[in-house]
């Protein structure tokens, strides 16, 4: 068996940027040979395996083909005869699509170097729109800091405009897309990710709505909740957002209503709902988000006369009188702030 | 004349006949305390309910697969395993029978001046016995008072904590959640309620670790099902788990409480 470092982490590195996590490619093997070796196998439908030691992606060179719509509709091929190159020639850009041997060589049959020059995404092959995930993946690699300002070149253009055109993003499925988004968000520029697919029409059917774009925060929850918040919250509501992202989201829509909110019965309704003394450290994150920087004062005192309430006095009475008497306590604690 | 506190059935009809039987159990004069979970998993729930249910010395705290039962009666939902009990032809006198279980009791051992909590799954030390008694009760007035309504809201594991503060829907489901499903506990007595092991994972531990310091001295007793894996191993004589996995081929347990003497049969 020969092997081979492979994608991201050899563009990265000939970017001058330490990679996140490398992969390997393995020729010349079978998945038993590679059992034999001490390598745990992890994927259901091709052959990856983690390494005993180092837990990095060791994958069998494969060729793949399209047998239906979508990413779904896929079929690998591997046999120990599949060559590197076969196997650099099905990856989506010519960036990703470099390979380097254990003696540091560098293997590069579509020149992906010369395009790390010009800084350009460039499809590997004409096999690029059998994959629709990657006008996706396109996007979310702007939003690395290292990639952000490579452009696309023009004739792969044409492939995101006949993806875009054709329906195919429908078929991804919902957590596919939220990886990509999740991972966008992860990165320095998150906002590429969101430019790129309102500049090249990818919007339908994920992120229906997106108008406007902000992605300001310092978590990947609170860029979320951002995005959203400029799009009036109705962004990518098909996505299977985890809780906590939903929560964030929520609870900066609860402040903003809040600050926006004129009447004032309705404001210690809203700062109840709120939930504060159980969301500590979420509203302070909120609090301190850029939308809202002009209103902190404010909210602050709202923050900390909450989380000075004494509920310990609800303990000793009946379940059905709590509500009420939670709502004095609060209306004794706010009176003079809302 | 003893009162016995028996751990969880699950259906296990005849293990539930060969323990009484062994305990030499006496409807004139015993009286018998299910720990809750009397159906599903095993092979005859509706057998276990209809035996329980004909005799008065016989009762039970309620625990999540009861409450999971009422639900599906409550929706007309025949399926899985309880199907054959949801059908029944007396499946309506089962659920009045059922609902009207408590969360919990209390049982005072005058001649020993002991006291015994009897719940599902424990008590979380945040409580005193005065406050989980009180909360145990508003839950099952709010399921005897509109059962349709409590009975749909009490999924989930949100909130994961108990606050003072919690109404309605929340509070309802966070009190079910302590006595009917706990097992491990971190930080401000938050619920792990996806770890159904015997470990814990990172900053959690089991919830009578909690509670032993400030119980030794006392002569309180928590006694408790719902936790097949731990076999009843609480490490300290004031927690009785009685859940001995008898429908996973384990044990079926009764406490006997003037003695704290423990009676076994095997599946």
């Amino acid at each position: 068996m020969k092997i081979f470092q492979v994608g991201g982490s050899v563009r990265d590195e000939l970017l001058g940027f330490k990679p996140k996590d490398r992969d390997w490619v393995v020729v010349n093997s079978s998945p038993e040979e590679m059992e034999n070796n001490g390598f745990e196998p992890i994927g259901k439908d091709f052959p990856v395996f983690l390494h005993p030691k180092t837990n990095e992606e060791y994958a069998l060179a494969r060729t793949e083909k399209k047998s239906g719509v979508g990413y779904r509709g896929f079929r690998f091929y591997f046999d120990s005869s599949v060559t590197l190159e076969e196997d650099l020639q099905r990856r989506d850009f010519t960036i990703n699509s470099i390979a380097k041997d254990q003696n540091g060589k560098i293997i590069d049959p579509f020149k992906g170097r010369l395009d790390l020059e010009k800084k350009i995404f460039r499809h590997t092959s004409s096999a690029f729109d059998e994959d629709p995930l990657r006008v996706l993946r396109f996007a979310r690699f702007k939003s690395y800091e290292q990639l952000n300002s490579f452009n696309l070149h023009e004739e792969t253009n044409i492939y995101f405009k006949n993806i875009a055109a054709s329906n195919e993003l429908k078929e991804l499925s919902p957590e596919r897309v939220w990886m990509e988004t999740k991972k966008a968000l992860e990165n320095k520029h998150s906002e590429e990710f969101f430019k790129a697919i309102k500049k090249y029409q990818l919007t339908t059917p994920w992120f229906e709505g997106l108008k406007n774009i902000s992605c300001d925060g310092d978590i990947p929850e609170l860029k979320w909740a951002d995005i959203q918040r400029v799009n009036g919250f109705q962004l990518s509501k098909p996505l299977p957002t985890p809780k906590i992202f939903q929560k964030t989201q929520e609870s900066l829509k609860q402040v903003l209503d809040l600050i926006a909110c004129e009447n004032k019965k309705e404001r210690f309704n809203l700062v109840e709902k709120m939930n504060i003394h159980r969301n500590y450290e979420l509203f302070q994150r909120i609090y301190a988000h850029s939308s809202i920087k002009e209103h902190q004062n404010y909210l602050d005192k709202i923050f900390q006369s909450v989380m000075d309430i004494d509920f310990s006095a609800l303990s000793t009475i009946h379940g059905s009188e709590v509500s009420h008497q939670k709502q004095l306590l609060y209306y004794e604690a706010l009176k003079e702030i809302l | 004349m003893s009162t016995y506190v028996i751990g969880d059935v699950h259906g296990c009809f005849s293990q539930l006949l060969k323990l009484l039987d062994k305990i030499s159990y006496n409807a004139q004069e015993d009286k018998i305390i299910l720990t809750g979970d009397l159906v599903n998993r095993g092979p005859d729930s509706l057998a276990v309910l209809n035996y329980c249910m004909a005799d008065s010395n016989i009762t039970s705290v309620l625990g999540n697969h009861d409450l999971y039962l009422l639900y599906l009666i409550n929706t007309n939902q025949a399926k899985g395993e309880l199907k054959k009990v949801v059908e029944a032809e007396n499946s309506s006198e089962i659920f009045e029978w059922l609902i009207k279980r408590p969360m919990l009791i209390q049982i005072s051992d005058q001649s020993t001046q002991k006291e015994f909590i009897v719940t599902h799954a424990g008590i979380p030390e945040i409580w005193s016995i005065e406050k989980a008694v009180h909360l145990a009760e508003e839950v099952s007035k709010a399921l005897n008072t509109d059962p349709s309504k409590i009975l749909k809201v009490i999924w989930g594991n949100d909130p994961n904590s108990w606050d003072e503060c919690l109404t309605d829907d929340d509070r309802y489901r966070v009190v079910i959640n302590y006595m009917t499903r706990m097992r491990f506990l971190g930080n401000s007595a938050s619920l792990d309620l996806k770890n159904t092991s015997t470990k814990a994972s990172a900053g959690f531990k089991p919830w009578f670790e909690y509670a032993s310091e400030s119980y030794k001295q006392k002569n309180q007793f928590y006694v408790f099902g719902h936790w097949a894996s731990l076999n009843g191993q609480t490490n300290n004589p004031h927690f009785i788990g009685l859940d001995t996995g008898c429908v996973w081929k384990g044990k079926l347990t009764a406490l006997r409480i003037d003695d704290l003497e423990k009676i076994s049969v095997k599946y």
